[in-house]
C-alpha cells in the first residue's frame, strides 16, 4: 500500500467523526469474526446434541433387545463403563454394551503377547477369547458402541472425532501422538470409515491429526454419512 | 527453567524415571504485566508454554514423574498442568525454590535449547521471552507429524487459518489455529501470531509476537514488539503502552465477567428467601454503585436482619446477571490515592452479593479493611471458591446494626 494511502487512513483519527468511523469499522470486523467463529463451534455442539438425542430415542428398541440378549446369555452387567482419555488428557467414563466376560480387563494382561495391532500401542485380537457370543454379534455391527450417544449428549464426546484411547495406551504415546488428544473424542473418525482396525496405530494418528487440521461441520456430516454403511457392513470391526 | 536433577554429594539415589525441574522466580521482573496473571513458565511459547514443552521433553526421555519446584504462583501452574494428565505423567508442583543441593544448572528456556543468562530487568525479560519463541520456531522439526502444517521450511500454519490474497509470509513464521491474516499483510521473518487472532489489511509483523485472541487493526506495524489485546510491549525499550483506541488493537474477547445461568438460578432462589425475610428488616437505603464498563446500578440495602434479607435487592440484580453471586462488594467509589493499576483492577471486576470481606467480618464497602479484601479477591479470582464454601453461613449471618 502506498505511503500516502496509509497517511490518509490514519489521518481520519484526527477528527471525532473519523475516529468514530474507524471504531465502527473495527467493531464490525470484530463482531463478524466472533460471530463466524462462535457459530462454527456452536453448530458442532448443536449437531452433536441433535444427532445423539435422535439416536437415543430412535434406537431404544435396539437398546432393549440388546440388553435382553446380554442378560439372557449370562450373569453380569448390561453396560460396561470404561475409563477413557478425553480432550487434553481429561479422563471420562465411556459407556458400551458389555460384549466380553465380566473380568475381561483382568484377563487382558495374559493376552498381551497375542496383540495383533501393529505398533503395539493399542490392543486388538481377531479371535479374542474374552468376547461372548452375543458380544461377537454386537461388536461386528458396532451395536456395543451405541450407549456412547449418551456420552455425546452430556458433552464428554462428539459425534465425529478421534476415538478415545484407554489410559494404558496413552502412557505409551509420544508427544506427537498426544496431539490426537487436542480434539474432543468422537464416535467415528476418518479411520473408522477407512478400515478401522486394519489401519495401524501410526496411520490412525496421522488420520486423526488430518481430521483436526481440516475439521468443519460439513466434514463431520460427510463422515457420519460414510460411517453408516461402514458399520452396517461390519467393515474392520473385531 | 532448568533441570535440577543431579546426584547429590550425600549420595542420595535419584529416581531414574523422574525429571526434577526448577522454575525461576521472576515475579519481581514482570512489572509490565507481560504475561498477565501467569508466571513466566506459563507464558505462550508458540502453540504451548515453557512448562508444557518441558513436559513433552519428559515424555520423550521416558520419565514417568516430574517434580517442579515453582516459587512463583504454584497454584496457577498446578491448575494449568492438571497434574500432568495430558502427558500421562505424575506431576508434583512444589511451591518452593529448588533445594540448594539439587545441582542447579544454568537457566535454559527450551529443553535441549541454548543456555541463556537470566534476565535482570523487565525489558530483559521481554527480550528473553521473544528469544525463546524464536528459538522454538527455528527448532521445529519438519519431519514429525504435526497439527500445524509446514507451508515451507521455517513456515508453520495452524488448522483453520485463513490467509487472504496479497498477504506475504516470510519464514520463519508461525500462525496459530483459527487466525485470519488480512490482505496485504506481511508476516515474518521472525513472526509469531497466536491462535484466534484477527489481522486486518496491511499488518506488518517482523520479529514480533501477536498473542492469542488479539485484534490487530489495519496498517499496524510491529517490529520488536509483543501485542496482547490492547497492551503493546516494546522489547527494545522495555516498556508497555496501553492502546486506548480499539481500532488500533484490542482483545477479541472481553474478559469473562458474565454471570452463569447456574449462578443466576441460585441467586433467584436466594432472592425469594431473602424477600420473605426482608419484610421484617426495616426500610431499605438506596445507593448508586459502580459496575465495570462505566455502568452503574442502584442497589437497596436494609440495615437489619441476616445478609440474605439485607441484600435481597442485590440478589435480584444477580439473578438478572448484573452482579455476581460471589464477588467483591459493590462500591460507589474508590479512594483517590489508589494507584491507577489497582484502581483499574477493582473497577473492572464485577461485584457480587457475597464477598471475601464478608467472610472476614467486613460487610460494608465503607469499612477501611474492606478494600484490602476486595483487592485480594479481585487479584485472585480463585478466592471466590472460599466464599462459595461459606455461602450457607454468610447468607444467614446477622452482622448487627
Amino acid at each position: 500500500m502506498k505511503e500516502s494511502e496509509i497517511i490518509a487512513y490514519w489521518s481520519q483519527a484526527s477528527s471525532p467523526a473519523g475516529r468514530l468511523r474507524l471504531r465502527l469499522r473495527a467493531a464490525r470486523k470484530r463482531w463478524m469474526w466472533v460471530v463466524v467463529t462462535g457459530t462454527a463451534r456452536l453448530a458442532k455442539r448443536i449437531f452433536d446434541i441433535a444427532v445423539s438425542l435422535c439416536a437415543l430415542i430412535l434406537l431404544l428398541p435396539v437398546f432393549a433387545l440388546t440388553a435382553l440378549a446380554i442378560r439372557l446369555e449370562g450373569p453380569g452387567p448390561v453396560f460396561f463403563g470404561q475409563q477413557r482419555v478425553g480432550y487434553r488428557g481429561r479422563p471420562f467414563r465411556m459407556w458400551k454394551f458389555r460384549s466380553m466376560v465380566p473380568n475381561a480387563d483382568a484377563l487382558k494382561d495374559k493376552l498381551l503377547d497375542k496383540n495383533e495391532m501393529k505398533g503395539g500401542v493399542t490392543f486388538k485380537m481377531k479371535n479374542d477369547p474374552r468376547v461372548t457370543k452375543v458380544g461377537r454379534f454386537i461388536r461386528k455391527y458396532s451395536i456395543d458402541e451405541l450407549p456412547q450417544f449418551w456420552n455425546v449428549l452430556v458433552g464428554d464426546m462428539s459425534i465425529v472425532g478421534p476415538r478415545p484411547p484407554v489410559p494404558r495406551e496413552v502412557e505409551l504415546y509420544s508427544p506427537e501422538d498426544r496431539q490426537r488428544l487436542l480434539a474432543k473424542p468422537g464416535l467415528t473418525c476418518f479411520w473408522q470409515v477407512g478400515g478401522r482396525s486394519e489401519i495401524d496405530f501410526s496411520g490412525q494418528v496421522r488420520l486423526d491429526i488430518a481430521y483436526i487440521q481440516s475439521s468443519s461441520l460439513w466434514t463431520d456430516i460427510k463422515l457420519l454419512l460414510k460411517t453408516i454403511p461402514a458399520v452396517l457392513l461390519g467393515k474392520g470391526a473385531m | 527453567m532448568s533441570p535440577a536433577a543431579s546426584p547429590s554429594p550425600k549420595g542420595r539415589e535419584q529416581d531414574s524415571s523422574a525429571l526434577v525441574l526448577a522454575a525461576p522466580d521472576w515475579n519481581h521482573l514482570d512489572t509490565l504485566g507481560a504475561g498477565g496473571e501467569l508466571p513466566p513458565i506459563l507464558w505462550p511459547v508458540g502453540g504451548s508454554h515453557l512448562a508444557g514443552l518441558w513436559m513433552d521433553h519428559a515424555v520423550r526421555t521416558g520419565c514417568r514423574r516430574v517434580v517442579l519446584y515453582c516459587p512463583d504462583r504454584p497454584a496457577a501452574v498446578r491448575e494449568e498442568l492438571q497434574g500432568g494428565a495430558y502427558w500421562s505423567l505424575k506431576l508434583e508442583v512444589v511451591p518452593a525454590p529448588a533445594p540448594a543441593d539439587a545441582g542447579a544448572q544454568p537457566v535454559r528456556g527450551l529443553p535441549c535449547g541454548e543456555e541463556r543468562v537470566a534476565p535482570d530487568s523487565p525489558g530483559g525479560l521481554l527480550k528473553w521471552w521473544m528469544d525463546v519463541n524464536l528459538e522454538w520456531l527455528r527448532a521445529r522439526d519438519g519431519g514429525s507429524v504435526q497439527v500445524d502444517t509446514q507451508a515451507e521450511p521455517g513456515g508453520w500454519i495452524g488448522p483453520r487459518v485463513t490467509i487472504s490474497p496479497g498477504a506475504v509470509l516470510r519464514p520463519p513464521y508461525w500462525v496459530g489455529a483459527g487466525s485470519f491474516v488480512g490482505p496485504g499483510c506481511e508476516i515474518g521473518p521472525g513472526a509469531l501470531v497466536g491462535p484466534g487472532c484477527l489481522l486486518l489489511e496491511d499488518v506488518r509483523v517482523r520479529r514480533a509476537m501477536i498473542l492469542q485472541g488479539t485484534f490487530a487493526g489495519a496498517h499496524l506495524e510491529l517490529e520488536e514488539k509483543i501485542l496482547r489485546g490492547s497492551a503493546l510491549f516494546d522489547i527494545r525499550r522495555g516498556c508497555r503502552a496501553e492502546l486506548e483506541d480499539d481500532f488500533i488493537a484490542s482483545a477479541l474477547k472481553r474478559p469473562a465477567q458474565r454471570v452463569g445461568w447456574g449462578e443466576r438460578f441460585l441467586a433467584a432462589l436466594l432472592f425469594i428467601a431473602g424477600r420473605l425475610l426482608a419484610a421484617a428488616c426495616g426500610p431499605a437505603v438506596r445507593k448508586r454503585v459502580l459496575l465495570p464498563g462505566g455502568r452503574d446500578a442502584v442497589l437497596a440495602t436494609r440495615s437489619r436482619g441476616p445478609l440474605l434479607a439485607r441484600r435481597a435487592d442485590w440478589l435480584a440484580a444477580a439473578a438478572a446477571g448484573r452482579l455476581k453471586l460471589v464477588g467483591i462488594l459493590p462500591r460507589s467509589g474508590l479512594p483517590h490515592a489508589l494507584p491507577a493499576e489497582t484502581r483499574a483492577l477493582v473497577e473492572n471486576t464485577l461485584p457480587g452479593v457475597f464477598s471475601l470481606a464478608d467472610v472476614h467480618g467486613c460487610h460494608s464497602d465503607e469499612s477501611p479493611e474492606e478494600l484490602a479484601h476486595a483487592l485480594y479477591q479481585a487479584a485472585i479470582p480463585s478466592s471466590d471458591a472460599l466464599v462459595l464454601k461459606q455461602l450457607p453461613r454468610l447468607a444467614f449471618l446477622n452482622p448487627g446494626p
